[in-house]
């Protein structure tokens, strides 16, 4: 029913409010923040332009953060998509065990990140940590090493739990356009004598495509503020070689008190993402149209 | 009383018309049916009847009272959905009982109502039954139960039979027209099966692309078809339609297909020398001829329906489909002789699609 | 036609083994720390598995650390987040599904930006938010604050549930004498309680797995979420692992095994809401 009348207004309005409320208030106070000089306990001193967002970019620390934020990004995006592809494939075949193998690949979305953080970290124990203990086992190392002590070994391996974590959201999406792909198509390639690969390549990737850009920014999105893994087990370290923005933010804001400066960082990040964010609504509400 | 009159009714969906200046005039117990293709608004004008959809402009009198903006809740209307819209939580005693709820009546009086409308619709068996253990034919019934049970002014019909199969129809067809002359209920049905239209209307209403076509008794529309798409719209098989041009020759005129072949029409002294026309046989008006009489038909399709034997085939260029007894022996006829009744045929302006009367 | 069941059935398993092995091993070990006795957690060389099983660690974990209480104030924090977002996330799905209204497609652009913004670039705000309004430690207002976040997706998931039911049902009701509100009470929430049910227990899950917001403006150990209260014992200087574990899957066995059997109705609702 069309109607021009309040009515919808007012289911509406509760939701708005309480988003509007929780959510432009901190961004408002973080603008009026960063353009002020702030002391530790958040008094504010007077305006001072842009000289907070000058302070925190010129800063080498912060390039080196945003650069590896990107590799970051970067990194879990591409692996959890090139890993998540042929497995929600796999799973749309059928086979023995599907119901099984399903259930366990999607286990790591039902357990919080902190708490796979936490287990990773007792897994990576340098004496008592069953990696080190298996791998030994195997042949594969010589002696145990310290995983989380080294950013180079530590930066790799939170990618790779990154990837793990982020790995069942990504095959729900494609799961959801692959069954959404009519079958009688397949049937009809199928009669004309084409192969897997070919049907592959020539149906199911090209219709898929939509669901994969959506995977990909979605989880763009979802790692680039992903704080939980990092933080957890080297908290940014060993000497800011693991920091990405989200770990570096916390410890401007809650642990230097450089409150200015974490607010002028929290208004950049609000920006990138603002961009992504255009970036997938222009890809949602094209659908929708 | 229950009468309902339609004065330039019209719909709007953000500027773009999709009612236009709808009159018409629903008496008392009448079975008015809304007959068009999808697409021409039917369903939009049953909505607004019922004050589910607003009404643009005009008038809807209900007993003659303005009610443009009574609110569905009280026209007193019952409605039969496509999707028969029945309670999926509710059993079948609840979903009818629900408006006779509301209505705050005492408990025991709505019991003996359901159990009658349940009887009399033979599914006093299934009362403690979800609708979604129900067959299709039981929930029409249960749908129908529900619209009858309140006693309204009005009966509301969009196209309730429409998910149903072929032989389930003409039952359910037969049930609702019984039901309705027992119980002289105003009713307006929508449909788009011509069949249902022409068996079970007091009137018709024949839409097309927002506008009117025509209103008539089954027999005027089909006898007597104003223009093109009210002749073309009912009757199956379709009429035959045959174009050509008048040529007038002393007072008579005649008329001559492209390929030189003249049919005989009825001597309307408004048809103009060289008038483009297009000439419309029903299949049922068409009869055996000779070859010293008849137009020559090139068999091309047989078909025995049991009932009858229908042909399709061709007149020199033209098309033609012919209805017969199904007594005449047809067995690889492939030459025929016609003739038709003159006086029942109907001539359309090619250009107007009018008919020319 | 088709490659045999079987043949696909071992090229499925073999190509998933690697990632099944990368999931489930850090699960068994949790499970084998947790009932580890506690000499053998840090033996060198480590054992994989326990000399024997200590199931009752799975008790002294209550005594022994504060887990209980951080378990409490989670399933205080996540109920009332839940009962918020519900009702105010209801009634505005229902208005996206029923009604065509100015300020629909703006609406709709608002939740799409409240879900983006993820609460790490925030949390700074809403900090002060609290501290403005004199709420630090609030659990109940740290449960408005994640009502607050869950909003954009109760409101997707509930429409493209809400669209199911027909709007045919409401409009016969009307017609049948039913005003609004009985319509909404009668016809429509009985039919919407699987999916308002649905919805919610994600929205439970959501909060009960909440981090940042609350490790960053929690300040009193008393009023941790069972997260915090978790990552708190692995700060100690001597870790007691298996008291760790123990809570580790006290805090995600549940939980998990909701996730999981919702987990079907996830991927209808993703693609239709978030997709479409």
């Amino acid at each position: 029913m069309k109607s021009g009348s309040l009515k919808p207004l007012l289911f509406i309005l509760p939701s708005f409010l309480l988003a509007f409320v929780i959510i432009a208030y901190p961004i408002i106070d973080l603008v009026r923040l960063s353009l002020n000089d702030v002391g530790t306990f958040g008094e504010m001193h007077g305006f001072i332009g842009l000289e907070n967002y000058h302070y925190v970019t010129e800063d080498e620390l912060f390039t080196e953060v945003l650069l590896r934020t990107l590799y970051w990004t970067f990194f879990v995006v591409a692996g959890t998509i090139a890993i998540s592809l042929p497995i929600a494939l796999i799973l749309n075949e059928d086979f023995y065990g599907k119901g099984i193998a399903r259930t366990i690949i999607m286990l790591p979305w039902a357990i919080s990140l902190a708490m796979t953080a936490v287990i990773w970290k007792w897994l990576l124990n340098p004496d008592y940590g069953m990696l080190n203990h298996l791998l030994l086992g195997l042949g594969l190392i010589d002696e145990n090493i310290g995983w989380l002590a080294d950013a180079d070994t530590a930066f790799p391996l939170q990618i790779l739990i990154g990837i793990l974590v982020s790995i069942p959201f990504t095959i729900s999406i494609l799961m959801g356009g692959l069954t959404s792909i009519p079958t009688d198509i397949y049937e009809a390639a199928h009669l004309d004598g084409s192969s897997y690969w070919q049907r592959l390549k020539t149906l199911t990737l090209p219709l898929l495509r939509p669901f994969i850009n959506i995977a990909v920014v979605l989880n763009v999105i979802y790692v680039f503020n992903s704080f939980p893994i990092i933080w957890i087990l080297t908290e940014g370290g060993p000497s800011n070689g693991t920091d990405i923005l989200p770990t570096y933010l916390y410890k401007l804001a809650f642990r230097d008190g450089e409150i200015g400066l974490a607010a002028a960082l929290s208004v950049i990040m609000l920006l990138i993402l603002l961009g992504f964010t255009l970036f997938y609504a222009y890809f949602a509400m094209k659908k929708e149209d | 009383m229950a009468k309902m009159q339609l004065k330039a009714i019209k719909k709007d969906y953000s500027g773009t018309a999709i009612l236009h200046d709808i009159n018409i005039q629903i008496d008392e117990g009448e079975f008015v049916v809304l007959i068009g293709e999808s697409g021409c608004g039917k369903s939009t004008l049953l909505r607004m009847i019922c004050g589910l959809e607003e009404i643009s402009s005009g008038e809807l009198l209900i007993d003659g009272v303005l009610s443009n903006h009574t609110p569905p809740q009280q026209r007193d209307m019952s409605m039969v959905f496509q999707s028969y819209a029945l309670y999926p939580h509710m059993n079948v005693y609840d979903n009818i009982a629900y408006g006779l709820k509301i209505q705050k009546q005492p408990k025991e009086q709505i019991k003996q109502k359901v159990q009658k409308i349940a009887t009399l619709l033979g599914i006093e068996g299934y009362l403690d039954r979800l609708p979604k253990n129900l067959s299709g034919g039981q929930r029409q019934r249960v749908a129908m139960g529900r619209a009858i049970v309140r006693d309204p002014k009005f009966f509301l019909f969009d196209e309730p039979l429409s998910n149903l199969d072929a032989k389930l129809r003409v039952v359910m067809r037969k049930e609702i027209k019984l039901l309705q002359k027992r119980l002289g209920t105003t009713t307006i049905y929508v449909t788009h099966d011509q069949v249902e239209a022409m068996t079970m209307a007091d009137k018709i209403v024949l839409l097309d692309q927002g506008h009117i076509v025509q209103t008539g008794t089954p027999k005027e529309l089909y006898d007597h078809p104003n223009s093109l798409f009210a002749a073309t719209f009912l009757g199956s098989p379709g009429i035959s339609l045959i174009y050509g041009r008048i040529e007038r020759e002393g007072g008579v005129a005649h008329f001559v297909t492209e390929d030189k072949i003249a049919f005989p029409i009825q001597n309307l002294p408004s048809l103009q020398e060289n008038q483009e026309v297009i000439l419309g046989i029903r299949p049922r008006d068409i009869h055996l001829s000779t070859e010293a009489e008849g137009l020559k038909m090139d068999v091309l399709i047989h078909e025995y329906t049991g009932a009858e034997n229908i042909l399709y085939g061709t007149i020199g260029n033209n098309e033609i489909s012919a209805a017969f007894s199904r007594k005449e022996p047809f067995e690889n006829a492939n030459t025929l002789y016609l003739v038709y009744e003159v006086d029942k045929s109907h001539l359309f302006d090619a250009k107007t699609k009018q008919a020319i009367l | 036609m088709r490659r045999s069941k079987r043949k696909q059935t071992l090229i499925a398993w073999l190509v998933l083994s690697p990632v099944v092995f990368v999931i489930l091993f850090p699960f068994v070990v949790t499970l084998l720390t947790a009932i580890k006795p506690r000499n053998e957690l840090t033996a060198i060389p480590p054992h994989f598995l326990p000399s024997q099983f200590h199931w009752e660690n799975f008790l002294t974990v209550w005594s022994e650390t504060n887990i209980s209480h951080a378990l409490l104030n989670s399933l205080y924090i996540s109920t009332l987040a839940t009962l918020i977002a519900i009702l105010v996330g209801a009634p505005a799905a229902y208005a996206m599904t029923r009604f065509d209204f100015r300020g629909r497609r703006a609406y709709r652009f608002f939740l799409l930006v409240t879900q983006m913004l993820s609460p790490i670039v925030l949390v700074l705000g809403l900090f002060r938010l609290m501290v403005t309004a004199g709420v630090v430690d609030s659990l109940s207002f740290l449960a408005v604050i994640y009502a607050a976040f869950n909003v954009a997706f109760c409101v997707w998931m509930l429409q493209s549930y809400f669209e199911t039911i027909p709007k045919d049902l409401e409009e016969s009701a009307w017609i049948e004498g039913a005003g609004r509100v009985r319509s909404l009470l009668t016809i429509f929430l009985p039919l919407a309680v699987p999916a308002i049910t649905i919805v919610a227990m994600f929205t439970f899950v959501n909060s009960w797995n909440e981090f940042i917001i609350a490790f960053s403006t929690l300040r009193d150990s008393s009023s941790y979420t069972i997260q915090l209260g978790i990552i708190e014992m692995t700060g100690y200087y001597s870790i007691r692992w298996d008291y760790v574990m123990i809570s580790v899957i006290l805090a995600s066995l549940p939980v998990a095994i909701l996730f999981s059997w919702l987990q079907k109705h996830l991927i209808g609702g993703l693609t239709t809401g978030a997709v479409k």
